[in-house]
């Protein structure tokens, strides 16, 4: 699964064959983790896989206590450690070159016991009680997602319907503690490569959405074009 | 509002009006996804205001950024990622500016745009005009299909729709053809001409220097013949020729540059002191020897010229000491006249009257049009002195058919209007001379003795400001000239964007046209003047011209003087060139 995410392709190379290996895998929702540490604009989630957090940039949904609203989210942070946070891992191999980096899972089959995967999710926005299935909210929900809840990432047809309002990418640019600029760049990325051909005037119109509220900080504004042209 | 927006192209959208005043125009913010090279200057512009329509010219473009880090650190073509870039900080960071001179407002519910007198508030959507807007505001007439009075000149720049000019209010006044030579200032007059004579709006004196109205000539490309006046309405178009040969003189005939109707003569007792003062530059006379030549007028009255040329040194000295003439001047006076004006070949030492002429004057109030032609007399000398006495001819019978119709109020005894063309204008027309020609009193009052001009020239600088100012319909094609430019718009209000209109017109088929005759400055492309013209301006056309009421023998000669008829000579002349090629080919 790691591979997947790492394999990430540019939609606008048209001469690198485009790999959709991702994207399919993207059609039906998955369940990824559960929420361990919660707020209203951020909770952190535990992976149920050892290193298959939810990738960088995918947007998970987690339903409120009354089970009518959702809480949609970005991926911003991912992290593997030790259960116990005083103890930190120690390495395992000795000087000869393994033969496959795996195998030390396999000689050391406790370790998957004692390591963990956490996720960091920003919230976005929620998709209310009676709104139509497409529409979504921008705003932060009533209250935070319960400690414990499974967290879900969402299948690209959800990623589509969720960015065709850009409103969220102004909440990724305030929020504190997050790498913002390679945020939404991720965000934008993924949310291109759905949309397939589209993708282009997509990318364009976030990108223009995103400008009107940089327009005091050219610098940081041009990062994030660079980011989301030069995946 | 959003009603009006959606009965509109989305593709026609500008953007919205964000700054501006009446007086110096509007500015629009242009909307993202326009690429700004596809807007050109001289577009006709609609705003839809709440309420109100206001149409404008699109004047400039200007090039704005929202913050300076962007032009200080801008996306090379060479850095990676510089096309999306570039992409996504146009509108945004950098965007354009229209600039926009609004000329008329149209209220809901009315049909005629009158004259702007407000502006429409912020973030009016600006729109590129239709054809719709093109036809509320020029009119949709064509003169070929109804014989109205709206004659189509041209088609806007980017759409295939005509833009028409009023020839009625056209002819009310005075007007101009400008341009630097070679932007076809020619074949616009043409094309005015014609329809003038087409719709017969008014009677045209054409004053034709390079003998370019009457006949055929030839086009500045290779194969292109071009129709004059003459061949596309046969007897209403009169051409007169300035006599070019001394009665004697060996062929005569042959040599002619041009078939004409008359000959044009003038006499000696015709030549007025004001007609030798306007040529003063011409001749190379100072002051006080034109101002001699009234000296000489109130001794001898109209025989002074012809006097004056006979007297010998003896008979000046004589002359001086009893009027107190200054001699030195009345010898260079005499010197000049006899080097210039008595080898004219159209000057005769008297004449009883002026029969030519004035069959000219009598054709014109009848309703026919003249051309006079100057031949091989082409050089300005003749050319003044030709054209201002006829003008000064015609002047003097419109003030008394004027005055005749004041009087008996009847409304057959309304004179016919008449539209004097003169080319080279600035020559009668500077600051110098205007006020004491012949056409500067038309210019600035023979509007009311239903004398109108029509200016052509490639110097409006030169000609007297007080001139241009009265000028009603100027037709504008591509000048360079700061004060060429200055002049044109001498007495036009809001010109400061129509100069940089003016400054980027193509150098070929493409006018500004702006005045009282058209309801708003509107760039066009000219309407060729080929075969499918030739064929709408002459269908329909009634067959017989309007009779010459008091003259004219049948010979159309402008006199009873036994040669044949200009369309005998023709005939003949054909049946010659006929047997000359019979001869070649066979034998």
């Amino acid at each position: 699964m790691t591979e997947s995410f790492l394999s990430f392709q540019s939609p606008f190379g048209s001469d690198q064959p485009a790999q959709n290996n991702s994207s399919s895998d993207n059609k039906i929702e998955r369940l990824v983790g559960e929420v361990i540490e919660t707020s209203l604009t951020s909770y952190t989630a535990q992976a149920y896989k050892l290193d298959e957090p939810p990738p960088f940039g995918g947007l998970v949904r987690v339903k409120d206590r009354a089970g009518t609203c959702e809480i949609y989210g970005a991926v911003y942070h991912s992290a593997t450690g030790g259960l116990d946070p005083g103890r930190r891992a120690a390495a395992r191999g000795n000087s000869q070159a393994p033969a496959h980096d795996e195998q030390v899972y396999t000689d050391n089959p406790q370790l998957s016991k004692l390591l963990r995967t956490e996720f960091g999710v920003l919230v976005l926005g929620c998709h209310k009680p009676g709104q139509a299935a497409e529409r979504f909210s921008y705003i932060f929900p009533d209250y935070p997602p319960p400690l414990h809840y499974s967290v879900n990432l969402c299948p690209d047809s959800a990623l589509v319907a969720f960015t065709q309002e850009k409103s969220y990418l102004r909440t990724v640019l305030e929020a504190a503690q997050v790498p913002g600029e390679e945020l939404i760049a991720a965000i934008l990325r993924r949310a291109a490569l759905a949309r397939g051909v589209e993708g282009r005037a997509f990318l364009v119109d976030s990108l223009r959405y995103l400008g009107r509220n940089l327009k005091q900080d050219y610098d940081r504004f041009r990062i994030i074009v660079e980011k989301c042209e030069g995946a | 509002m959003l009603d009006k927006k959606l009965q509109r192209k989305p593709e026609k959208f500008l953007g919205v009006v964000t700054a501006g005043s009446l007086a110096k125009g509007l500015q629009a913010r242009i909307r993202t996804l326009t690429p700004l090279e596809k807007i050109q200057t001289g577009q006709f512009i609609a705003v839809e205001g709440d309420g109100i329509r206001f149409f404008g010219l699109l004047t400039d473009v200007t090039l704005g950024a929202t913050s300076d880090s962007v032009l200080l650190d801008p996306p090379y073509p060479d850095d990676g990622g510089s096309a999306l870039l570039r992409e996504v900080l146009h509108g945004i960071y950098t965007y354009g500016d229209a600039q926009i001179q609004p000329s008329l407002s149209l209220q809901t519910g009315d049909d005629q745009p009158k004259p702007v007198r407000s502006v429409p508030g912020h973030f009016a959507p600006v729109f590129i005009a239709e054809e719709d807007d093109f036809e509320r505001v020029f009119g949709s007439d064509n003169i070929a299909e109804n014989g109205g009075q709206s004659f189509a000149v041209g088609q806007p720049l980017d759409m295939e729709i005509d833009v028409c000019l009023n020839l009625e209010r056209f002819v009310e006044r005075s007007n101009g053809i400008f341009g630097k030579s070679g932007t076809g200032k020619s074949v616009l007059t043409r094309l005015i001409l014609s329809g003038l004579i087409r719709a017969n709006t008014c009677s045209n004196l054409v004053f034709d220097m390079h003998n370019e109205y009457g006949g055929s000539t030839r086009g500045e490309y290779a194969n292109q013949n071009i129709k004059g006046l003459r061949d596309l309405f046969g007897s209403r178009v009169m051409v007169y020729a300035v006599r070019d040969r001394k009665p004697g003189a060996k062929g005569r005939h042959e040599q002619r540059a041009s078939s004409a109707d008359g000959d044009i003569v003038i006499g000696m007792n015709h030549i007025d002191v004001e007609d030798i003062l306007l040529l003063r530059s011409e001749l190379q006379l100072n002051a006080t020897a034109a101002e001699s030549a009234y000296i000489l007028q109130n001794e001898y009255k109209d025989r002074w010229m012809a006097t004056l040329l006979s007297l010998e040194s003896e008979e000046i000295k004589e002359f001086c000491e009893r009027t107190g003439a200054n001699r030195q001047s009345i010898d260079a006076l005499k010197r000049k006249l006899v080097a210039s004006i008595q080898r004219l070949p159209f000057v005769e030492e008297h004449l009883g009257n002026l029969q030519v002429v004035d069959q000219m004057v009598d054709a014109l109030a009848s309703g026919r049009h003249v051309v006079v032609q100057f031949g091989n007399a082409d050089d300005m000398l003749s050319y003044m002195l030709v054209a201002n006495i006829i003008s000064r001819r015609i002047h003097r019978k419109y003030r008394d058919l004027t005055d005749k119709y004041k009087r008996t109020q009847n409304a057959g005894d309304e004179p016919r209007r008449v539209m004097i063309t003169i080319e080279e204008a600035h020559k009668f027309l500077t600051p110098e001379v205007a006020g004491q020609t012949i056409f500067g009193t038309i210019a600035r009052e023979m509007r009311k003795y239903y004398v109108t001009l029509l200016v052509v020239d490639q110097r409006p600088s030169s000609i007297d400001s007080e001139v241009m100012s009265q000028i009603g319909t100027r037709i504008v094609a591509l000048i360079n000239d700061e004060r060429d430019i200055d002049a044109v718009f001498t007495g036009v209000s809001g010109s400061s964007g129509l100069k940089t209109i003016l400054a980027s017109l193509d150098s070929r088929q493409q006018a500004l046209l702006l005045g009282h005759a058209s309801p708003m400055p509107v760039v066009i492309r000219t309407r060729p003047f080929d075969e499918a013209f030739y064929r709408s301006i002459t269908t329909g056309l009634p067959t017989t011209p309007p009779p010459i009421i008091r003259t004219a023998p049948a010979n159309g000669n402008g006199s009873d003087d036994g040669r044949e008829s200009f369309d005998e000579w023709a005939e003949k002349e054909w049946d010659e060139q006929v047997k000359k090629d019979e001869a070649d080919l066979f034998g």
